[in-house]
């Protein structure tokens, strides 16, 4: 599935199995997300998630005003069923614009690594996380990691519309002359309006 | 019959004291229903803003929260104060953030409850206003008006114009969702009121409050000065005498006590909070790119060359640069917006349509627009309608082409927000739309307005 628009929410399916045998470890999810992807820190908080986010905080600047480094996303899931959903809401920088009609940006993200994270008491396991994914300070107990398989998220990609560049000179000249104009106008009108105070006066 | 139905009409209408009830219970009903709203929905009734200035008072009153110490050099030397700009977007006075610290200990909504008190306090500030210095002069609103009752006529009358703003859902939706607009409404009404009473030194101080809360009121002082020259010089000319009064005594004591006011408080608040406070109050909204959620046809330009570091490509050629120069919104932007001011200010008495026109005009032509800054202008609206001459039809098209080219606007940009559909171009001609609009709606108005004639206030 493939979202549209700049706003959507990644949901996340975490079937678990042997639920028991994990009770000493917590268990997340890890998103690495393009320089695109936007994650508002007090929206997560709202929305009640436990997480860490290293990346960019910039809210405001379009794709064309980050550096081009991915962010991480780690949060952390109460494992209290069965099944496990995760929602994280996501939004998306304008594009950087390019030629052409209509033209359009995909994005793609990658499936968020899902793992328990064990203290190094528990039985070894041999999984590890993404080796170019930072330290975060939610694992810092945890040493040992499982990566669960058969989760499933979506929308994994996003189609965005970006602006044209080939609307840049009519956008200068049409943008100028309507400022221009208005200005005249306003102009004209207070010298009405002026005139007719000077008329009372007299 | 005509003087009956005249008193039939007075009668029906409240008094302001009651309209001031009516309104504050409305907005804490508003309050408490957000309250609900926030703790059951994802989708909150409260603005953003208001967690960026619930969190800066946070930040001040917890130093060392998040390695948020206040780096001005007095802080660093005597005191521990927690620093406002740590919370990302706060671009406010510090100030703003100190009036929320109730926030804290008192209760999450005490912000709330300030701008709605604040809301109140404009209205009272509008009917005073409307009654000391508007509906005294204006004959042309009852001539029918039995002689014994002028001041029950007028009470109800100023009190029907204040219910244009306190029962404005623009008004009370902005406060009670914690926007902070109607404290600086607050300044900029007290500044027009000590202005209109002629307390010289007073509106001065307030003046620089203002412009400390918010750099645009810096344009009132333009307009004040003119009116005060005016007021001394009887001949209405641009004659030496009005030139020498404009730089004058009285004039130079205004500017020198408003901008003291104004270097005062920002020193202060330099003093505790360094460079971070210049920066994010005042410098960062010299420069501001907002490239989305923005009126200004200028926002798909800003977008397009977001990459040429906010500057003109050397590569183009000079008229390319000039188009794309600030200085093309600028300069208009700044020829109306104080240009009216020293112009139109000669019409001393007419402070409140002065100080409208160059708030129209400097929102209009800004690089940048959103909902929030039309509550700058139409805050003056009440004092403006007992000298409007316009009919009711143009009335109701103007609020239509008004609230109308908003509209057209935020359906568009819903579509390329949420549905994703390609409508960059659309939107910027929603944009020109816009401008076009509200300009022709500044045009009406001011055609329709009758302004004082000087004999009348002496």
């Amino acid at each position: 599935m493939q979202a549209k628009g700049f706003h959507t929410t990644l949901s996340t399916n975490i079937p678990l199995h042997a639920l028991h045998e994990y009770a000493a470890c917590n268990l997340f999810v890890l998103h690495e997300l393009p320089a695109d992807i936007i994650v508002d820190s007090f929206e997560l908080n709202d929305h009640g998630l436990f997480f860490q986010f290293v990346g960019n905080t910039n809210l405001e600047l379009p794709t064309s005003g980050v550096a081009n480094e991915p962010g991480w996303l780690l949060v952390a899931v109460k494992p209290e069923t069965d099944l496990v959903v995760v929602d994280v809401p996501l939004h998306v920088r304008y594009g950087v614009p390019h030629e052409g009609h209509n033209p359009r940006h995909i994005i793609q993200l990658l499936p968020p690594t899902c793992f328990w994270a064990c203290p190094s008491s528990y039985k070894l396991l041999h999984s590890a996380l993404p080796s170019q994914s930072p330290k975060f300070h939610l694992l810092n107990s945890s040493v040992q990691f499982e990566i669960l398989q058969h989760t499933t998220s979506s929308p994994l990609s996003f189609d965005i519309p970006v602006g044209d560049i080939n609307h840049t000179l009519y956008i200068e000249l049409c943008t100028v002359t309507v400022t221009l104009l208005a200005f005249v106008y306003i102009v004209w009108t207070i010298s009405k309006t002026l005139y007719s105070a000077h008329l009372k006066m007299q | 019959m005509k003087p009956n139905t005249n008193a039939a009409w007075q009668d029906r209408i409240s008094g302001f004291g009651t309209l001031l009830v009516i309104s504050a219970v409305l907005r804490v009903v508003l309050i408490l229903y957000s309250e609900w709203h926030d703790a059951h929905s994802i989708v909150k009734y409260t603005d953003i803003d208001y967690r960026v200035f619930s969190d800066a008072a946070r930040f001040i009153l917890h130093p060392n929260l998040q390695g948020n110490t206040a780096k001005g050099p007095f802080a660093l030397r005597y005191f521990t104060v927690g620093d406002p700009y740590a919370r990302e977007t706060y671009r406010y006075t510090p100030l703003l953030a100190i009036l929320l610290l109730p926030n804290e200990w008192l209760h999450p909504s005490f912000g709330k409850y300030l701008f709605a008190a604040c809301d109140l306090i404009n209205g009272a500030l509008i009917y005073q206003i409307l009654m000391l210095h508007i509906l005294p002069y204006t004959k042309s609103l009852a001539p029918d008006v039995s002689a014994k009752n002028p001041k029950r006529f007028m009470r109800a009358h100023a009190t029907l114009l204040a219910t244009i703003h306190l029962l404005n859902p623009l008004v009370f939706t902005i406060s009670t969702r914690g926007s902070s607009e109607a404290i600086l409404c607050t300044f900029v009404l007290s500044t027009l009121f000590y202005a209109l009473e002629r307390r010289q030194n007073a509106a001065a101080v307030m003046l620089g409050l203002s412009a400390h809360w918010k750099i645009y009121p810096i344009i009132y002082g333009v307009s004040y000065v003119s009116a005060i020259t005016s007021q001394r010089v009887n001949d209405k000319g641009w004659d030496f005498a009005y030139l020498r009064r404009l730089v004058g005594r009285q004039a130079l004591c205004f500017a020198l006590l408003s901008a003291g006011t104004f270097i005062i408080l920002g020193a202060i608040c330099y003093a505790m909070w360094g460079y971070p406070f210049l920066y994010e109050a005042y410098l960062y909204h010299t420069d501001r790119r907002d490239h989305r959620h923005n009126f200004s046809p200028y926002f798909y330009l800003i977008y397009l060359t977001y990459s040429n570091s906010g500057g003109t490509s050397a590569d183009l050629s000079i008229w390319r640069q000039l188009l794309r120069s600030p200085f093309t919104s600028l300069i208009p932007q700044l020829t109306l917006s104080l240009g009216t001011g020293l112009v139109l200010g000669r019409l001393s008495a007419d402070l409140p349509f002065v100080w409208f026109v160059q708030t129209f005009t400097f929102v209009l032509f800004n690089r940048v627009c959103t909902s929030q800054y039309f509550i700058w202008y139409t805050l003056f609206i009440p004092l403006l309608v007992p000298r409007i001459n316009i009919s009711w039809k143009k009335w109701v098209m103007c609020g239509a082409v008004w609230m109308g080219a908003q509209a057209l606007w935020l359906a568009e940009a819903y579509n390329l927000e949420f549905l994703g559909h390609n409508v960059f171009f659309g939107l910027w001609v929603r944009s020109l739309v816009y401008v076009a609009s509200h300009a022709w709606v500044l045009g009406v108005i001011m055609s329709g307005y009758t302004p004082f004639v000087s004999c009348n206030q002496q």
